[in-house]
């Protein structure tokens, strides 16, 4: 039997399989697989800024693997660092905090004034705000 | 450390159905079906009454006996009649959920407030249908389901408590009277004069009323409990106070120039009123050092306009200002924490002129990506939210949120895993939140539909629905 596939049914199977592919890179973020993580980005395109950044906030508390998708999309920090070090504040994570905003200079001013902000001096043991230059006391 | 309750699903509950499970359950799995095959139960049940059964009521007055099998790794279901007669629901004859279900904690989470519903098949079969009065149906008073609106009672003879209000009533009554004698008297009336002159006179009447209100609530009170909502105000409950804008009153300031940055005198007056009542309570700080039981109430409300294009916006279905309702938490001594319900950026600009009228530092709550509770396309507008039923998946407004939220922080401040003024911050987020960037255990479960059970106003609906969707995840 001759199937006839028109442009719509391509265009829904392929975000279908769009769909699959981001289910699965989902999958590994929350269960800390980056060596499966790391196959599929080798194997397939992966945008890590995908859902306004979510994959990002899901990694939050995982270091190594924010880490390795920032290096895959750097937009990633340029257009979510600030909702991703939050994530990283409110989940403890000091690590993946310090790596946003030390090591990636992920801008900070718009937290002045908020709680966040505070648990992030008091986690880091930063010095509070001065010039968008944090200086930590490790 | 204390394991926080909340942030977790319920350690020492699951630790301890473990246990039995090894006493009663696992053993007889490897006893009687893994090793040896000469079991007193049936081959396709594992009998552990308690934890993988659950007999429910259904609406029709029959039985429904639910059985997780260990074994099988399923659920199956009897419906028992009068006579005690048994009959087994087919497999494909149940409701989806249950298929889905696989692990004996689930089964029992699931489970909770649930009712069944059975129909006869036209081929004599049974079908069985399960609704969970938390995530929908289960309606339980005339205005709603379990996860009503919450119900506040409301005083208006607070004006004279503030000087600028009580004069605004009386220049704008005076103001509208005359307008109203000028429309009435020369303008001929065709019906959209009609109109003007009724709105003005509920305008009047308003006016009469107050510009602002007092509304106090109470959590678990709804509408029927209202009359007798006086004597009903005890230590037992936590309490919210909203300090709100009566908008039916002030269709003269819609279009009036308002900046993002700057309180209007009517807010300010609020905001008066809201930090002389935190005045009264203890922090949040010094109730968590003394280990206090009681309920310090250390949360208000306070009502803003909502600001566009430098002017108060009028609402989309009304000639009314559109308002927003704000929660200031009384954190520290001299530290007030301000919570917006929904978006951060509704309020944010304003934390410096909320400073000096309240004269004490007033941090910013920060939930991750600035939502806390958002609503989703355009048939969620505010307009709907008024007494709607779950089952249509309608959202919750701010005042609403808020003042759950005020319930929340209450609830966390006594309980005993909570050591810290972040741990509630945090439980704030997750336990309130509709946004899967806040809660990220939302992923699965929720696909951007409200939850409404999250922001139950009975905290034992909240934290219930919070570990069904946990484990769900």
């Amino acid at each position: 039997m001759k199937v006839q596939i028109n442009q719509n049914t391509y265009q829904e199977y392929q975000q279908y399989v769009e769909q699959k592919l981001y289910d699965q890179v989902e999958s590994c973020i929350k269960n800390g697989d980056l060596k499966e993580l790391k196959k599929l980005s080798s194997e397939n395109e992966i945008d890590f800024t995908h859902d306004s950044g979510f994959l990002g906030i899901l990694a939050a508390g995982k270091p190594e693997m924010l880490r390795f998708m920032c290096e895959q999309s750097p937009n990633l920090i340029k257009l979510h660092g600030l909702d991703i070090l939050t994530a990283a504040i409110w989940s403890h994570n000091i690590d993946s905090a310090y790596f946003l905003a030390k090591e990636s200079s992920v801008d900070c001013s718009d937290l002045l004034g908020t709680n966040v902000y505070d648990y992030y001096v008091e986690m880091t043991g930063t010095e509070q705000y001065t010039n968008h230059v944090d200086h930590h006391v490790y | 450390m204390a394991i926080m309750k909340l942030n977790i699903v319920d350690t020492g509950y699951n630790f301890r159905h473990q246990e039995v499970y090894k006493n009663r359950g696992t053993e007889q799995v490897s006893n009687n079906f893994l090793g040896n095959n000469s079991s007193i139960y049936p081959k396709d049940k594992v009998d552990i009454t308690g934890i993988a059964k659950h007999i429910m009521q259904s609406v029709s007055g029959r039985q429904v006996e639910l059985t997780y099998s260990l074994y099988k790794q399923e659920v199956s279901a009897e419906i028992i009649n009068e006579n005690g007669e048994r009959i087994a629901v087919r497999n494909e004859n149940l409701p989806n959920e249950l298929k889905e279900i696989s692990n004996p904690e689930i089964f029992n989470a699931f489970l909770k407030n649930t009712y069944a519903k059975v129909s006869v098949l036209s081929d004599g079969e049974y079908r069985l249908y399960i609704n969970h009065r938390m995530l929908g149906g289960g309606k339980d008073d005339p205005e709603g389901s379990m996860t009503p609106r919450t119900q506040g009672r409301k005083e208006f003879n607070i004006t004279s408590k503030v000087k600028y209000t009580d004069e605004f009533c009386k220049q704008n009554f005076e103001k509208l009277s005359k307008e109203k004698e000028v429309i009435t008297k020369i303008i001929e009336p065709t019906t959209f004069v009609q109109k003007c002159v009724e709105e003005t006179e509920k305008a009047l009447e308003a006016l009469k009323i107050g510009v602002i209100f007092e509304q106090v609530y109470q959590q678990n009170i709804r509408k029927k409990d209202l009359t007798n909502f006086v004597t009903d105000l005890v230590d037992n409950k936590p309490v919210v106070i909203r300090y709100g804008i009566n908008p039916s009153a002030l269709g003269v300031v819609v279009g009036q120039p308002l900046d993002k940055k700057v309180l209007h005198p009517i807010e300010e007056s609020l905001l008066q009123l809201a930090v002389e009542c935190l005045n009264k309570v203890p922090n949040a700080e010094l109730v968590l050092s003394k280990e206090s039981k009681l309920y310090p109430n250390n949360v208000v409300l306070v009502d803003i306009f909502v600001r566009e294009d430098g002017k108060i916006k009028q609402d989309e279905s009304s000639n009314k200002p559109e308002t927003h309702t704000i929660a200031l938490w009384r954190k520290k001594e001299l530290e007030i924490l301000l919570i917006d319900p929904s978006r951060v950026d509704f309020s944010k600009e304003l934390i410096g002129n909320i400073k000096s009228v309240l004269k004490v530092e007033v941090k910013l709550h920060s939930p991750t990506g600035g939502v806390i509770y958002g609503t989703g396309g355009k048939e969620t507008g505010y307009s709907e939210l008024k007494s709607t039923t779950i089952a249509e998946h309608k959202h919750r407004d701010c005042v609403d949120i808020a003042t759950k939220i005020g319930f929340e922080i209450n609830e966390l401040q006594i309980d005993e895993n909570i050591l810290s003024l972040e741990q509630i911050e945090r439980a704030i987020n997750l336990q309130m939140s509709n946004q899967k960037q806040v809660a990220t255990y939302l992923t699965n479960t929720s696909h951007g539909q409200p939850n409404r059970a999250s922001q139950s106003t009975d905290v034992n609906v909240r934290r219930d629905n919070r570990q069904v969707l946990e484990l769900m995840k």
